[in-house]
């Protein structure tokens, strides 16, 4: 061993380190080189142009058809329905294809004025008309046309009946054209949330001559939705549209409100990747990320607060208990397993003993720890129900149910598909349960068609899921899971709990409404099929030369307001 | 040569069939479908989204309506409504096919020199200096160099665009980093059939003759000397033309390799069929055109 020193040991550096010190000296020497040209973002605003990140490339733009979020930002240009939103605080507003509207005391008839100047975007500029609406909502409904989101209009009257082919003659739907410019609804129930609903696109029309010249009205897929043949009604027409690589949009002249538009242009990119568009961002690409990766937050918050948008987002985290046993043939463990979680007192000592405010303080982006599955500021409605987290609870109602301290349960299979955040939340939770309660949970990740499968063939003991609210309305979240509902798939069934979302169709006062939704969620958290982990938040960078584009709670924005201030960069 | 070329093409037709079978059946066997969705939706919807993709029916008709729409060009793309198979690829290719190119070309241009600059100078520091240099590209992937000359580059010196395919200039980073990957693979290659080939009776007569050094190499040796690249060439055009999903997705370049992933995610039946057969005509073709340049170039061959 040599006890000679080499020079100064404050000189001294490991050859990574100093390849690292040399990339941060060609970093910063550079920083003040480049700063002469003028970045995309900057250039924009001179043009009005706006650059947004948009998810995955649109599966397509016909609005009866698909069903991402990517494509709902692309609608808001292109598009437009009977009722807009407030951009805050989402409150129906008369700036869209209606100019007023009537609803009837009993809350089942509404009778919409539509505007006389909305126009189509073709070249003619055919009048937006009520049996423009009256096509399309045939076109949803239609059970050829298959439509994923045909439940959104099951509120009008016999709109299930006629979606399911139980009612073969459309004219018997609740949905009528009184002249050119009146609509009339008339539903199967008072809907208090209908006017929220409308500003979903599910209920936005297409324009019916289009839709005929290039395919047939229940045509699942046709060339009508390409750029040189595409009429919309909203403030911008679809101008570009190249395959992963960006939509384009421009300002219609013509657009009824076109005054109020500010913006020129938008641009979607389809940029898939997080860090990629996290790059974008930064370098002056984009006004506006799609999402924001996890681990990104910390850093973000404190390096640029002021692009740094976190706000609460109408969904819920949780997992799913498979309530269904197990299938003939399976083996003694998985046998077990699903016999154990049928009982209520083990699915409580599960939802009591996860700590919810550890998880949502790894994530660190201000999610809400979900002790209900309503979440909050979702309308007019207040959680009356809370899980109580309790160890000491949960330990003492594993033993009640015969497993003192974990003894007895096999390994729970939980299944989450393939992503950073849901991994890490499947890991805390698996220690909290094995160090809290003695309880072994293996984790099983699977690409996401996969993992669908598995939820919907009954194949999991626990499984992460999502739910993201379609309107502005506890119904969004509570009337899934009643018995065999679609979206249920845990076999929950509960009589009361189906009679409350019954009845609550049907309320005549709000009071009354919240109340039953409020048994219904108390229901929901002491049968508990369902462990509520967290309450969503949106999480994007937003550049601040990007004016009036206020957050809301359904992350919705219409783009009439919007624009962009060259004056940030003087 | 042209029964030679025939032949070959005549032998292509099972092959491809075959495989277009064994894709056909792995794609049904993989759990979950197309339209499987976060969203349920009720069996009788699903059903009639099934009918209209023509999933309802058996199996070996709707093999054969894929395989002839396919052939007749209008086999919808499911994941990308409004559009067929065909159509998405000729919009794509270009962009991996242009991408690809430059990135060869940087490889052959770096790969070739290196290799043989290597071999020259064999077990020497230069050779296995230039080794390393070559080995380190090999292991380095493509999502660690990509955002390193985006870092340096991009952010650092501000020189080129962080992603995009729209100015010139924008090609510059995502062609270095694909071309660097197989540079170094060439010189490695490059290194050894110039070994070979300097090894040899020829070589030395030549030298005691008194060739100078540069035209022994540029004129007698590289020829032989570059045939493990050459027969290398064939595959690895293929690959690199048919797109890198890594490459395009850390530059956001819209090319055809991002499907070869997204359509397999998204059990997109006929984009997957598509986008393989696609890749195993070009495998084929491409395989084909290499052995007739190694007959053109090794006259030890024969087209048989």
């Amino acid at each position: 061993m040599s006890t000679k020193t080499k020079g100064n040991p404050r000189w001294r550096v490991t050859p990574t380190q100093a390849a690292i010190r040399c990339l941060g000296w060609i970093a910063l020497l550079s920083f003040t080189s480049s700063c002469d040209r003028p970045s995309r973002v900057e250039m924009a605003a001179e043009t009005q142009t706006f650059l947004m990140g948009n998810g995955a490339e649109p599966e397509g733009l016909d609005p009866h058809i698909v069903t991402g979020v990517p494509e709902n930002r692309i609608f808001h240009s292109i598009l437009e329905g009977l009722v807009g939103i407030d951009h805050a605080t989402l409150a129906p507003t008369s700036d869209a294809g209606a100019e007023s509207w009537t609803i009837s005391q009993d809350g089942l008839v509404y009778t919409f004025q539509l505007r006389k100047n909305a126009t189509w975007s073709n070249a003619e500029r055919d009048p937006v008309t009520a049996h423009d609406y009256v096509y399309s909502y045939n076109r949803v409904l239609h059970p050829d046309t298959a439509s994923k989101y045909s439940y959104m209009l099951y509120p009008l009257k016999n709109g299930e009946a006629f979606n399911k082919g139980d009612l073969k003659d459309f004219s018997q739907v609740g949905v009528k054209a009184l002249d050119d410019f009146t609509l009339e609804f008339q539903l199967e129930s008072p809907t208090p949330y209908l006017l929220s609903m409308l500003n979903h696109y599910s209920w936005w029309p297409v324009h019916p001559p289009t839709i005929e010249k290039h395919g047939e009205m229940t045509q699942r897929s046709s060339p009508w939705t390409r750029p040189q043949n595409f009429v919309g009604n909203g403030p911008f027409r679809l101008v570009e549209w190249k395959v992963n690589n960006r939509i384009v949009v421009e300002k219609r002249e013509d657009y009824w409100d076109a005054d109020r538009v500010k913006l020129n242009k938008v641009i979607f990119y389809p940029i898939e990747n997080l860090e990629t568009e996290q790059r974008a961002f930064h370098q002056g690409y984009i006004h506006v990320t799609y999402e924001m990766p996890a681990h990104r937050i910390r850093w973000s918050l404190e390096k640029y607060p002021e692009a740094t948008e976190i706000d609460p987002y109408l969904g819920v985290y949780y997992f799913r208990v498979n309530l269904t046993g197990s299938k003939p043939g399976a083996d003694a463990q998985r046998e077990a397993a699903r016999a154990a979680l049928k009982d209520k007192r083990v699915r409580k000592a599960l939802a009591l003993s996860v700590n919810r405010k550890a998880i949502c303080d790894f994530l660190a982006a201000g999610q809400l720890p979900a002790h209900g599955f309503v979440p909050p500021g979702t309308f007019g409605y207040e959680s009356a129900s809370s899980l109580e987290e309790s160890l000491e609870k949960a330990k003492s109602l594993l033993a009640e149910a015969g497993y003192p301290n974990g003894a007895g349960i096999p390994e729970f299979h939980l299944y989450y598909n393939t992503h950073e955040d849901h991994k890490l939340v499947a890991e805390i939770v698996q220690q909290q349960w094995n160090k809290g309660l003695g309880i072994r949970v293996a984790l099983f990740n699977q690409e996401w068609k996969s993992y669908l499968n598995t939820v919907a063939n009954f194949n999991y003991d626990l499984a992460r899921a999502a739910w993201i609210g379609d309107y502005n309305d506890p119904n969004t979240f509570l009337d899934m899971w009643v018995t065999d509902g679609g979206n249920n798939q845990t076999g929950f069934s509960h009589a009361r709990y189906d009679e409350l979302i019954r009845l609550a169709a049907r309320a005549s006062s709000p009071e009354e409404r919240l109340a039953l939704f409020q048994e219904a969620e108390s229901i929901l958290m002491d049968e508990l099929p369902v462990i509520p982990i967290y309450f969503y938040v949106s999480k994007h960078m937003l550049h601040p030369s990007v004016k009036a584009r206020p957050p809301n709670i359904l992350d919705r924005h219409p783009f009439k307001d919007v624009y962009l201030d060259p004056n940030y960069f003087n | 040569m042209f029964k030679f070329v025939f032949y070959r093409l005549l032998q292509a037709i099972p092959v491809l069939l075959i495989l277009s079978i064994i894709t056909f059946v792995l794609c049904r066997v993989a759990p979950g479908n197309a339209f499987l969705d976060e969203r349920a939706v009720p069996p009788s919807v699903m059903k009639k989204i099934e009918e209209a993709n023509g999933l309802d029916k058996p199996l070996p008709v709707q093999y054969f309506v894929t395989m002839s729409s396919l052939l007749a060009g209008d086999l919808p793309a499911i994941k990308n409504l409004g559009r067929t198979v065909n159509e998405l690829i000729a919009e794509t290719f270009p962009y991996s096919f242009e991408l690809g190119l430059i990135a060869l070309v940087i490889a052959l241009l770096l790969g070739i020199p290196l290799g043989v600059f290597a071999a020259v100078r064999r077990n020497t520091l230069a050779d296995y200096g230039s080794m390393s240099v070559a080995m380190f590209g090999i292991c380095l992937p493509t999502f660690v160099l990509g955002p390193m000359l985006v870092l340096v580059f991009a952010v650092g010196f501000g020189w080129f665009n962080p992603l995009g395919w729209e100015e010139p200039s924008d090609r510059v980073l995502p062609c270095l980093t694909l071309g660097t990957y197989y540079a170094a693979y060439i010189a490695r290659l490059t290194r050894g059939g110039m070994l070979e080939v300097l090894n040899q009776d020829f070589v030395r007569t030549a030298r005691a003759k008194g060739v100078p050094p540069v035209t022994l190499i540029v004129r007698h040796t590289l020829k032989g000397g570059l045939l493990p690249v050459v027969s290398y060439l064939g595959p690895a055009f293929a690959r690199i033309i048919s797109g890198s999903f890594v490459i395009e997705t850390i530059f956001f370049i819209p090319g055809l390799g991002r499907f070869f992933v997204t359509s397999a995610f998204n059990r997109d039946y006929n984009m997957i069929m598509g986008t393989v057969l696609f890749y195993a005509t070009l495998l084929v073709i491409l395989n084909l055109v290499v052995d007739v340049i190694q007959v053109l170039l090794n006259p030890r061959l024969k087209f048989q």
